[in-house]
């Protein structure tokens, strides 16, 4: 079985803590949520799990191994990476989903049954850039299909997509959960209660609360994540169709 | 992937075949113009001794280094244009073409006017001053700074370029007859191409074109962006230096043989984009020939339009290099990616 865990997680840029004192532990594959407002250090620690940024303390294992002892090698091909911004790659479908096999110097085998298990047969030769956001997004966790890693993380999968493509992505990603641990970076609430089964609120540098997502959205941590101030809290409640009394 | 493979084979036969026709074009037109009956006979063995003389000794290495110098610059254009992932950066804008301009300008205050096994030395000293900039930037680029800001690294090339012209100048104030020597040498061209030149050219454009199809792949993760190619396993303080270091080191030996040549590093990889797409693989390959083909096309025009005169290289490259450039764009509709 595959894991995550973090003991201890500090990281600051320059003077400004973001991470501090930050523990996470996931044991089981899986849709994982990661929750908290903007600049609150999520993409910071999806960047430190793929040692794009190094942190000085704490430790990270991952699958029981720890982090500083995998090559960049190991990491591709252990964990599988989709950043928030959608990259303007002026290539072929087919050519974007082959990345998933250049950690491991492999030639074109799974990607024909990743094209045909995300049923894009008839876009496979279409230029990446001449597709909608939905269909992108898509393509891209055709790379993350055919990686097939044994960890997951992508930061705001859901960003710009429409409720259909919402729903496509949400259920890849389950399907992907299925196989790998996957950790999502997210502030979409509505679309982390459809995902995941385990959310971590990440506030202050630390994760100050770890549940179902049903539980987490009527704590009042919630509150505190998002930083939404007591006037609004009803609001927030409409807005989510949170019923805050059952 | 075999519809990849046919449609390169698609691509790369008119390609050839263009770059054949130029290549006889080439030896056949002159001030003294050769049937290209003659020219078969020449380059069969057979003709008689002054087309030999004229063709083999003079023409021959001429188009041979003209086509090298193209797709020298073609591809070290492409790789720059791939690291920054700008496409107005050409080989010459970290300081190389500056850089080698500044070694003739202290070759001719030195007096130094020999050969070493047929080049100039004076060139040699051209390009060793651009491998000690290449070194110094391929240095500065490891640095973290740098690494993670592209522009950095072009504000760098743009200041060192400058600060290079300025050492220049403040040598030809102090010593005014470096001034037409060193001019003339910037715009030499293929005047003076001798087969050494091109014997020297040949193992940067291989080696570096070799390297490229090795790491076209990269190449197109890299595309992308820092982060996805960082997750999938390259290494970025590594590929961005070396692939640096590359371009700027085939850019160099380009402007050791032809000085330096506007237009064709910027213009060539475009075209190719246009016929080939970015997928790496294809467009290094599509590029190289393109160079080959078009920079040899620039100098039979710079040796025939004007009768027994030739008009500098750089300036045909510019005059009917922008223009064609600015056609190419408005009427393709693949410009938009």
């Amino acid at each position: 079985m595959h894991s995550i865990n973090i003991k201890g997680l500090c990281f600051s840029y320059g003077t400004n803590n973001v991470l501090n004192n930050l523990d996470l532990e996931i044991k089981e594959n899986g849709v994982y949520c990661l929750i908290g407002k903007n600049g609150s250090g999520k993409t910071t620690l999806l960047k430190i799990l793929i040692k794009f940024l190094p942190y000085k303390n704490g430790s990270i294992s991952i699958n029981e191994k720890n982090l500083s002892l995998f090559s960049l090698k190991e990491i591709s091909q252990t964990i599988g990476f989709l950043e928030s911004e959608m990259p303007n790659i002026p290539l072929s479908i087919e050519e974007i989903i082959s990345w998933g096999n250049f950690p491991f110097e492999k030639t074109d085998r799974q990607i024909q049954d990743v094209v045909n298990e995300l049923h894009l047969e008839n876009i496979k030769d279409k230029n990446f850039l001449s597709l909608s956001t939905g269909e992108r997004k898509r393509v891209l966790l055709g790379r993350i299909f055919a990686q097939s890693p044994d960890i997951v993380l992508i930061d705001e999968p859901f960003n710009f997509l429409d409720p259909k493509y919402k729903i496509e992505v949400s259920l890849l990603l389950k399907k992907l959960g299925e196989k790998s641990i996957v950790f999502i970076a997210t502030h979409d609430i509505e679309a982390v209660q459809f995902v995941s089964e385990k959310v971590f609120v990440l506030s202050n540098g630390k994760i100050q609360l770890e549940d179902t997502p049903e539980k987490v959205i009527k704590s009042s941590f919630i509150n505190e994540a998002f930083d939404i101030p007591e006037s609004l809290r009803k609001k927030f409640e409409q807005f989510y169709h949170i019923d805050a009394n059952s | 992937m075999e519809t990849t493979n046919n449609k390169l084979k698609f691509l790369l036969i008119p390609l050839i075949f263009t770059c054949a026709v130029i290549f006889l074009l080439s030896l056949s037109i002159g001030d003294v113009n050769t049937p290209l009956k003659t020219v078969f006979k020449v380059l069969t063995g057979n003709g008689d001794a002054l087309s030999r003389s004229v063709i083999i000794r003079i023409r021959l290495p001429r188009f041979l280094a003209a086509a090298a110098v193209g797709s020298m610059l073609a591809i070290a254009g492409l790789i720059m244009q791939t690291i920054f992932r700008n496409p107005l950066v050409d080989p010459y804008f970290l300081g190389i073409s500056s850089a080698a301009e500044l070694g003739i300008s202290v070759a001719i205050m030195l007096g130094v006017s020999s050969t070493l096994f047929g080049i100039s030395i004076m060139s040699i000293i051209a390009f060793s001053f651009s491998v000690i900039l290449i070194f110094g930037i391929v240095k500065i680029a490891r640095l973290k700074n740098f690494l993670e800001s592209k522009i950095a690294i072009v504000l760098l090339g743009i200041a060192i370029s400058y600060m290079l012209s300025a050492v220049n100048n403040f040598l030809i104030f102090y010593k005014k007859d470096i001034f037409i020597k060193s001019t003339f040498w910037a715009l030499k061209g293929f005047n003076t191409a001798n087969i050494s030149e091109f014997l020297f050219a040949v193992p940067f454009l291989v080696a570096g074109s070799i390297y490229i199809l090795l790491n076209a792949k990269k190449m197109n993760i890299y595309l992308s962006s820092d982060l996805t190619a960082h997750s999938l396993g390259i290494n970025l303080s590594k590929f961005v230096p070396l692939m640096l270091a590359v371009s700027a080191l085939i850019a160099a030996a380009s402007v050791m043989i032809a000085g330096s040549i506007s237009f064709i590093g910027l213009f060539t990889p475009h075209i190719g984009r246009l016929i080939a797409g970015e997928e790496r693989k294809k467009l290094t390959i599509v590029t190289l020939l393109l160079g080959a083909t078009l920079l040899p096309v620039f100098d039979l025009i710079s040796r025939t339009v004007l009768p027994s005169q030739e008009i500098p290289i750089n300036t045909i490259t510019a005059l009917i290099g922008a223009p064609f450039f600015i056609y190419l764009f408005v009427r393709s509709k693949n410009a938009q990616h």
